[in-house]
């Protein structure tokens, strides 16, 4: 029943791809009652951890909940996927899935975590919303972390547990975390435990911040499914919309706390084609000429990697304070 | 069909076909073994899974060429080929009892067009139903189509199985709303009817393929109506005395016209276990204890929950204009008065419409306790209906709870959905409690003047009954189904 809002399932159109298989392949392996072989393998890595599945299940069933632990059995026998090592070795060597040299800053009262998509791919957006974040007057200093989650959604569950409490350790001299990604942001209040957390828009859409230039192009609005289902986020980002673009932004099919994953932020090392396929079905509903906007750099790679005309909505805040687009 | 392995070499050159969206592992076998029949559930508690019936394949369309190719193929070899949608039928209509290839038909799922000005809609068959409707609901529309299965079923599966939604009242069958249809037929080629709101061109042939399980080719999209999505919905519920009184309301609802959407009475059983809160409204079913009472004497069971529940329930779901809901609402509630019903305002037809899909949900719980149930849709004319609840009734009741509601009226008749859960010490006896259960059953239908299946189809579970069914008639499908598919390699031993 919970398959139409499953993106995997949907993207493939493959039944041992569902979420209730895939419940039933981890019941199986989890107890030792399979064989494992390379599609069961495949099964088990089919999930994107968006959560979607248990909003539609009756009785409440989070398939993504339990998906990792499968894949910590497939590690401790030895038969993770050679894209899950490599995120693994990668982790091990810099801290992070993406190998970025981290810098370490004294921390003060407030630490901005931009986390590792910021600090890999998009640093030009993570140093404008520095300068907003300057600009309204808070003062903070980064902090260059990954927040565990390639760990975790890969299983490798000990290493992750080092991981928290090395976040733990950091964490213990802060008052207050700004973050920019949502699975930050989440992974930080829900397994670090520190509760005392913002997130970049919400702090520049309470600030009113003079906007110079609203953007006039039609737009449509991606709600990340960390900021959506998990931290249950979703009207807030709205109302930062309206301050930045003329028009309210076209609402996908799927949004706010049903949205439709477009990949999920580890899995391209993983299935590459799985998550562009996932991608593809997202932007579908898309016509010609029409650009997304998202606020999770996470969905803003998946959403590039096919093709789209994304912006970040820090970079929107950003042209429109400074202005020019 | 002799079922026999398929050739490594017949699955390569199917993968060529296919531009190798094939599997052939265990593990897709597996997955693609069975539907939601619940017999195929106690199997599995039975058996380990070198007992079931396994295809050789799995392959993955995209378009209507891939079919062709792959049909025309497997027509020259005489290789059994079971189209496949989100296998959320209830009569075990894509178990692949003789082998072969299982074609997954859900990457086909593009809505092709929509003519807004004649209110059409061309979509492909593996669309899944929810997000169809969605997709439909954004642009101002409805199919008004909304079978229990919504979530997980596909338009192909709707039509292949001649399926009803539970608006049916209102919208019609899915029957109504095809006005065309594109069929890859056995040997490869492609029909495609017209798309006209009628024709008097002779028998209907698109009738044919509706409802013919995948026997008789591939549907690959579909013409459909759709409509305007409603301005108004209203709710209305009342309780009757007893079923006779609120059977005679509905019958006078349809006859004058005031069409609900969804209109569902409750037999004394159901109603008391649906205003209980333990019904489908609340998504879990029964109650654990009852449902273990009852494994031991289903008799004694049934008899006791007739004595404590006396009053049937009714509820109503109104949709279009405002004003059309309104008037429609007041002559139900006269019609309903005059049967001494007493008007309960909307509660208990809201809750139903906000947990309409919950029940879908509810039967793996049942099946997780060691027990098992099952649903049985059967129809009649009006004047015959209450007899064939009670035949049926009684033929169930022997061996499980047994509960029902009228739903999916007409002018002339109405369908009967029976819920039965049983129990057994051992699989094998729930097994064999099962099979007595859909004899007897099926037996009295037959004998009561009611039609087998009213919406979830034949598949395997009901083809012994199907001769009867139709008498003459039966042959007549046999001998289409002889020219249409002269090789037999479509969903083989299924319907016929």
């Amino acid at each position: 029943m919970c398959r139409f809002v499953c993106p995997v399932c949907e993207a493939t159109g493959d039944e041992a791809r569902t979420p209730t298989f895939r419940a039933f392949v981890l019941y199986r392996v989890l107890n030792k009652k399979t064989e494992i072989h390379p599609e069961i393998r495949r099964t088990i890595y089919s999930c994107v951890l968006c959560r979607a599945c248990k909003t539609v299940c009756a009785h409440g069933i989070d398939v993504s909940s339990y998906t990792p632990f499968g894949r910590a059995q497939l590690n401790r026998d030895g038969l993770a996927d050679d894209g899950s090592k490599r995120v693994f070795e990668r982790f091990l060597k810099s801290g992070n899935p993406y190998e970025i040299e981290f810098r370490y800053s004294s921390v003060i009262d407030t630490v901005f975590f931009p986390g590792c998509k910021y600090l890999g791919f998009y640093r030009k957006t993570m140093e404008g919303g520095e300068e907003l974040l300057r600009y309204v007057g808070i003062k903070f200093t980064r902090m260059e972390m990954c927040c565990g989650f390639p760990l975790y959604s890969l299983g490798y569950m000990e290493e992750f547990g080092e991981h928290i409490k090395k976040l733990k350790r950091e964490l213990k001299k802060v008052r207050e975390v700004i973050t920019a990604c949502p699975t930050c942001e989440w992974f930080i209040r829900e397994f670090v435990g520190f509760k005392n957390t913002r997130d970049i828009i919400s702090i520049l859409a309470k600030s009113a911040l003079p906007v110079k230039e609203r953007h006039t192009r039609s737009f449509y609005y991606h709600d990340p499914c960390y900021r959506t289902r998990f931290l249950e986020k979703g009207d807030d980002i709205r109302f930062a919309l309206s301050l930045i673009l003329e028009n309210p932004p076209q609402e996908f099919l799927f949004s706010k706390e049903n949205t439709f994953c477009c990949g999920g932020g580890i899995m391209e090392f993983v299935d590459p084609v799985m998550v562009r396929e996932i991608t593809k079905m997202r932007l579908r509903e898309l016509k010609q000429g029409n650009s997304v906007i998202t606020s999770c750099p996470g969905c803003r790679k998946n959403f590039e990697n096919a093709g789209a005309d994304v912006h970040d909505i820090i970079d929107l805040f950003y042209e429109g304070v400074k202005g020019g687009k | 069909m002799e079922r026999k392995k398929l050739e490594k070499s017949l699955l390569e050159e199917i993968s060529k076909l296919v531009e190798g969206k094939i599997s052939t592992s265990p593990h897709h076998l597996l997955a693609y073994s069975r539907d939601l029949w619940p017999m195929k559930l106690i199997e599995i508690q039975q058996m380990d899974d070198k007992n079931l019936d396994l295809p050789d394949a799995v392959v993955w369309v995209k378009e209507v060429k891939e079919v062709v190719k792959l049909l025309r193929f497997c027509f020259a070899k005489e290789i059994p080929v079971i189209p496949y949608g989100g296998g959320s039928g209830v009569c075990g209509g894509t178990v692949p009892v003789s082998g072969g290839i299982v074609v997954d038909l859900k990457l086909m799922d593009k809505i092709r067009n929509l003519n807004e000005y004649s209110l059409l809609v061309e979509v492909e068959a593996g669309a899944n139903g929810e997000r169809f409707e969605r997709t439909l609901n954004k642009m101002g529309y409805t199919l008004g189509h909304f079978p229990s299965s919504m979530y997980c079923s596909t338009v192909g599966g709707w039509i292949s199985t001649r399926s009803a939604g539970q608006a049916s009242t209102l919208y019609g069958k899915i029957e109504d709303m095809v006005v065309a249809l594109e069929v890859v037929l056995p040997d490869g080629s492609v029909l495609k009817t017209k798309e006209t709101p009628r024709g008097a061109t002779g028998p209907d042939i698109k009738q044919v393929f509706i409802g013919s399980e995948g026997t008789l080719g591939i549907i690959t999209s579909a013409i459909l109506r759709i409509h305007p999505y409603p301005e108004y919905r209203g709710f209305s519920s009342f309780f009757f005395n007893d079923l006779s009184s609120g059977i005679s309301a509905i019958r006078k609802i349809m006859r004058i016209g005031a069409k609900p959407a969804v209109l569902r009475l409750y037999d004394p059983v159901d109603t008391l276990i649906t205003s209980m809160g333990t019904g489908e409204k609340k998504g879990g079913g029964f109650g654990e204890k009852m449902l273990k009472w009852i494994i031991g004497s289903p008799s004694i069971a049934n008899r006791f929950v007739e004595k404590i529940a006396r009053k049937c329930l009714l509820i109503m779901v109104f949709e279009g204009t405002r004003r059309s809901v309104y008037t429609a609402q007041d002559v139900a509630r006269e019609i309903c008065k005059e049967e001494y019903a007493t008007y309960e305002g909307e509660k208990y037809a809201k809750e139903w419409f906000e947990h309409r899909y919950s029940v879908s949900f509810g039967l793996s719980r049942i099946f997780s306790l060691g027990l098992f149930a099952d649903t049985m849709e059967v129809a009649s004319p009006w004047d015959r209906l209450e007899n064939l609840y009670y035949e049926i009734k009684k033929a169930i009741s022997k061996y499980a709870l047994v509960m029902a509601h009228f739903s999916h009226a007409y002018e002339d008749g109405c369908n009967i959905y029976f819920t039965f859960v049983g129990g057994g010490k051992t699989p094998e006896e729930r097994m064999e409690k099962y099979i007595s259960i859909w004899n007897d059953a099926m037996e009295a239908c037959l004998r009561s003047g009611g039609a087998i299946s009213h919406h979830h189809g034949i598949g395997l579970l009901k083809r012994k009954w199907l001769k009867d069914e139709h008498g003459r008639g039966y042959e007549i499908i046999k001998s289409l189904k002889s020219i249409i598919d002269p090789k037999n390699i479509m969903n083989p031993g299924k319907l016929l």
